[in-house]
């Protein structure tokens, strides 16, 4: 055991998890109120995250508590776009249903934990790429609720704004 | 009316989450994504898809195409969120009326809905097509008039819809962007004769033109024995140049580029006063606004020069290419440029002409080898404190050297600053190939 302080996080429905302060910072939510609050033994709600997807968020945050600080800053929306491949350990941790994919998109959005919401923006991004309107309708449970008339003019839009 | 639908998760995303989703995805993936609901098509215009929206190119002799720019700019639709609009004329073009108006009609609808409250800019140009009908840019058109003569109706047709719909755009760069295009001088008064361009025109902060000789309206004629040939007409083909600017009330930026015309044995002189039209730009009134200035091309004398670094001391950036001074010398510009200009922060200097080109006494080559001596850069751009340091310069030592480099060049110019030559197609010169 390395003699690092240990922080107490409490889910939604009061499941508590005690992680490494170094993982627990991987949220910057979390480490901007760690550095508010100085040492504190008291668990810290995370009223927003349910037990099962707070698992999940420590289970990555584990995982990547050594990765190097991203240089967000200097990345352009250009260089964003470039790639969205994936480390293979991350589409393993990727592979679950999708009611659980958007929880953990929506808690990485939530606790500010940046590298963990593009991994699961970009998993979203390879169910959408190469598919017709009509196939992501059925990778997602979507209905159609055009008319035909409104899917004429979002086409045209979209013509309009390919042919620049 | 339709019942509500149970949304699903990915409809259910906050916007800024569906967005950070959208900006891993390429254009036709997030066209697609568009189509997929309601939902998904309202929550996805956010940046990245307002970044493709941004920008459109619209052809006014396209009776379909302006139409389109009509339809979009309604209210709510993905048109108000423009900022910059190519306004494209294709040779040869005739303006009717429904043209003009349809064109003035969408201009009226981005001044209603625009998001941002009209345009960043508005960029004019001109294409052609070629024997087989295809598209090709204004400097491969076989008959350069017929350029000028679209030029001329895109500026027209352009300035009545800016005038007619009060929309309010920064910037506007008349045939600036496109080589082989350039608004005859004497296509100006008709325009600012006939509208009242004030309002337009006030709200500019950068315009960008370039400018020819003044051309017939007989596209046919040779023999150009019209009745503007006259130094008088010239003279005022250039105040109009001048009027034109004077309405830029707010101006900041300003970029003019000359375009040669071939020269015609009875106008010499009237060309000559044309090509001089800088000479009637330095008698603006709001030169001290200006902050940043290019000029391409002209000819013009140290006089002028002079008189312009004295009164545009706000100037942050200039650029001077290809200036012929036809009097006085470089020298007491380049003293003013030193010492008159203390926010010049950037500063472009590259192939002045004293009868000769000059040679910078800056660190560098010239372009070209010489058969004696060496010379310094015939470009130099300086930056920061550099821009005040005294410009030293000299003439030619020796003869240049024939290179493809040389030949290069001179074609490169001839392009940028004409004349035009008549650009033969692959299709005519395989007809006059076949002639007996």
């Amino acid at each position: 055991m390395s003699g690092e302080e240990m922080i107490t996080l409490k889910s939604s429905d009061d499941v508590s998890f005690t992680v490494e302060r170094s993982v627990a910072e991987r949220s910057i939510l979390i480490k901007h109120l760690l550095e508010d609050l100085g040492t504190s033994t008291e668990p810290i709600p995370i009223p927003n995250v349910n037990e099962p997807v707070l698992n999940k968020v420590i289970e990555w945050s584990i995982h990547h508590k050594n990765d190097p600080p991203s240089t967000d800053d200097n990345d352009s929306e250009n260089n964003r776009r470039r790639t969205t491949d994936i480390d293979e350990w991350d589409q393993k941790f990727m592979q679950v249903d999708q009611e659980m994919l958007f929880e953990i998109i929506l808690a990485a959005n939530y606790l500010d934990i940046k590298p963990l919401l593009d991994v699961g923006c970009k998993t979203v991004a390879n169910m959408i790429k190469g598919k017709s309107p009509e196939e992501i309708r059925k990778t997602f449970n979507i209905q159609n609720d055009f008319t035909p008339e409104e899917e004429d003019q979002i086409r045209r839009e979209n013509e309009w704004a390919e042919d620049r | 009316m339709t019942p509500t639908k149970a949304l699903s998760a990915l409809e259910k995303l906050p916007v800024e989450i569906l967005e950070a989703i959208i900006v891993w995805l390429q254009f036709p993936d997030i066209c697609s994504l568009r189509l997929v609901s309601r939902t998904i098509a309202a929550k996805s215009v956010q940046k990245t898809l307002k970044g493709y929206f941004a920008s459109k190119t619209v052809d006014w002799t396209s009776a379909t195409q302006v139409q389109e720019l009509v339809q979009l700019t309604q209210p709510h639709r993905v048109g108000c969120l423009l900022q910059n609009l190519s306004i494209i004329g294709t040779a040869p073009s005739h303006i009717t009326p429904s043209n003009k108006d349809i064109l003035t009609e969408a201009f009226i609808n981005l001044r209603l809905n625009s998001v941002y409250g009209g345009l960043k800019s508005i960029i004019l140009s001109v294409q052609g097509r070629d024997d087989s009908g295809d598209i090709i840019p204004s400097k491969k058109v076989h008959e350069w008039k017929l350029v000028w003569q679209t030029a001329s109706q895109t500026f027209k047709i352009a300035c009545r819809a800016l005038a007619d719909s009060a929309l309010h755009v920064e910037r506007l760069d008349v045939f600036a962007s496109i080589t082989r295009c350039s608004l005859a001088c004497n296509k100006i008064a008709p325009v600012l004769d006939y509208t009242n361009m004030s309002r337009a025109l006030a709200n500019l902060t950068s315009v960008s033109l370039s400018l020819s000789h003044h051309i017939g309206d007989d596209l046919g004629s040779d023999s150009e024995s019209e009745s503007f040939d006259s130094i008088g007409h010239s003279q005022r083909y250039t105040s109009d140049i001048r009027r034109f600017l004077e309405l830029c009330s707010h101006l900041e930026t300003l970029e003019l580029h000359w375009y040669n015309l071939p020269r015609k044995s009875n106008q010499i002189e009237a060309q000559k006063e044309e090509r001089h039209f800088f000479n009637e730009i330095v008698k603006l009134d709001r030169l001290s606004q200006i902050r940043h200035c290019r000029l391409y091309g002209t000819d013009t004398n140290e006089a002028a020069l002079v008189s312009f670094c004295k009164q545009a001391t706000q100037l942050c950036s200039l650029t001077l290419e290809y200036i012929h001074l036809t009097e006085g010398k470089y020298e007491y510009v380049f003293n003013c440029l030193a010492n008159q200009l203390p926010n010049l922060d950037y500063l472009h200097l590259g192939d002045l002409y004293e009868q000769r080109v000059i040679y910078f006494d800056d660190p560098g080559t010239a372009r070209f080898s010489y058969t004696s001596g060496s010379n310094g850069p015939e470009v130099i751009t300086r930056t920061g404190v550099d821009c005040q340091h005294p410009i030293g310069y000299h003439q030619r030592r020796g003869r240049p050297k024939g290179s493809p480099g040389l030949l290069k060049w001179t074609r490169k110019n001839r392009l940028l600053y004409g004349p035009p030559d008549a650009v033969t197609s692959y299709h005519s010169r395989l007809s006059k190939r076949r002639r007996p």
